[in-house]
């Protein structure tokens, strides 16, 4: 009769033995394949961007202005007669409130956010497009919000059990298994493609597709609730490249719209415990939401 | 492991992941050896293991925790290839038995036995085993390695052991033909 020590000591004697050094040719074949295979971000990118070099810092504040004279210009008033006629004067992000709540608009930036109008540039995972090429929106958002990548904002850090958080992305291709996503199956880029991947998953709870607008674009609504217990994978991503879910029971609010042929999701998330007062305030951000010429 | 070297791999450097991923291959592949008990199967889930982390190294928000952080995606990547379940095979290398130290009080044991019954574990189990008695990590580090409760770690290595147990007093016990004679 063997004591527990015993049996103990044997299965560490047994583990003990064995290969340990890796051949270099498996190295070799992780190597060959790391150029080739993208990085993903982080959504919270507040440590990364401390950790950025200056000039890094500086060409990404560049970046930032950047939009936000974009944004400025196309949401200066417009000007009478000439309709190809350039605006009068350059725009401000500063620009006191005796200007129209949408001319005061600016670029969210990390961090506590002051209420008001900000610009959006559909991102979820930095780095994200700044260029003036890419798509803007308009959100009122309210008090004690934060603004953590220029496409999405939180409150509470969005974790469990009251926060919550609004991103806008572009949505992409859920994974058969969203604990691995490694295989992901093709949605396209069209609203019902993803719609009908996400609501129709085996492994996503989520509720049949229903018809929505937004600022006048057409599309799908679908919630989706992600697992109570989280911890059979360390990251459950209901898509690729998109975020985790944040928290036990996460809640996925999801307006997946056509704008003018690009798919956008307007992803609003919250938690059972997220107050009333919160979810109104979500709920209110994307109904304010102002997608720009 | 060097921090600079995890920070410069994360903001995409691949050099800087090269010498990372040289220096954790080892430990790294002798742990999923260890959970797997199949060559193939260890090479296979090692290499998926550091693709995943040099993929999500941005996420790792606590270079500090390089280490547990990677053995939770070879974890991960252990239960991917268990999943293969075609590569799997019943073939058991017959093993000469080994003699225990001191605390084993002189007793021989069949290393195939030891071999079967841990076959026998699932996944989840074995990686228990392996975390707390290969790398002697606490029970509460391999919870937090696992992202799961430490009562759930408990309760694995519990019954890991137990079945292990069984597989050895099976060993110990005499074959049916002895016992028919």
């Amino acid at each position: 009769m063997r004591t527990d020590r015993d049996v103990t000591a044997i299965v560490r004697s047994w583990l003990e033995e064995g290969v340990t050094a890796l051949p270099d040719r498996v190295l070799d074949n992780v190597l060959d394949q790391v150029p080739a295979t993208p990085q993903r971000r982080a959504w919270w990118p507040a440590r990364r961007f401390r950790e950025m070099q200056n000039p890094l810092r500086l060409a990404v504040a560049a970046a930032a202005v950047l939009v936000v004279a974009v944004a400025g210009i196309n949401l200066m008033p417009r000007q009478g007669g000439d309709p190809g006629s350039p605006p009068s004067a350059p725009p401000s992000p500063t620009q006191s409130a005796a200007v129209t709540p949408a001319a005061s608009a600016v670029a969210i930036r990390e961090g506590a956010l002051t209420p008001g109008t900000y610009v959006f540039v559909p991102c979820t995972a930095p780095p994200c497009p700044t260029s003036d090429e890419s798509m803007h929106l308009t959100i009122e958002v309210p008090s004690g919000w934060s603004g953590v990548v220029p496409g999405a904002v939180w409150i509470d850090e969005n974790a469990a059990p009251g926060g919550a958080a609004l991103a806008i992305g572009f949505g992409g291709n859920p994974p058969r298994d969203p604990c691995l996503t490694t295989d992901l199956i093709a949605t396209g880029n069209t609203v019902d493609g993803f719609a009908n991947a996400i609501s129709n998953h085996p492994l996503l709870d989520a509720t049949d597709p229903v018809d929505v607008t937004i600022d006048g674009y057409s599309g799908k609504y679908i919630d989706l609730h992600l697992p109570t217990d989280l911890s059979a994978c360390a990251e459950f991503r209901p898509w690729e490249p998109g975020i985790y879910a944040q928290g036990p029971s996460h809640q996925w609010h999801l307006w997946i719209l056509d704008v003018e042929g690009t798919r956008v999701v307007v992803q609003a998330m919250d938690y059972p415990g997220t107050s009333p007062e919160r979810r109104a305030e979500l709920r209110a951000m994307v109904d304010s939401i102002n997608f720009l010429p | 492991m060097d921090a600079d070297l995890i920070g410069r791999a994360q903001r995409g450097d691949e050099e800087a992941f090269a010498s990372l991923a040289v220096a954790a291959g080892d430990r790294l592949h002798a742990v999923a050896h260890r959970i797997l008990r199949d060559t193939d199967l260890a090479e296979d889930a090692t290499q998926q293991a550091l693709l995943s982390i040099w993929r999500d190294l941005p996420h790792l928000r606590d270079p500090a925790r390089f280490d547990a952080w990677s053995y939770r995606l070879l974890v991960r990547a252990c239960y991917a290839e268990g999943r293969r379940t075609r590569r799997w095979t019943a073939s058991l290398r017959l093993i000469s038995p080994i003699e225990v130290g001191a605390g084993g009080e002189g007793s021989v044991v069949d290393r195939d036995q030891l071999e079967r019954g841990f076959r026998r574990l699932s996944i989840d189990h074995r990686a228990v085993v392996v975390l707390h008695h290969y790398l002697d990590l606490p029970l509460d580090e391999v919870a937090e390695t696992l992202g799961v409760p430490i009562g759930t770690v408990r309760s694995r290595l519990h019954h890991a052991m137990r079945g292990l147990r069984a597989a050895l007093e099976a060993d110990a016990r005499p074959a049916p033909q002895e016992v028919a004679q």
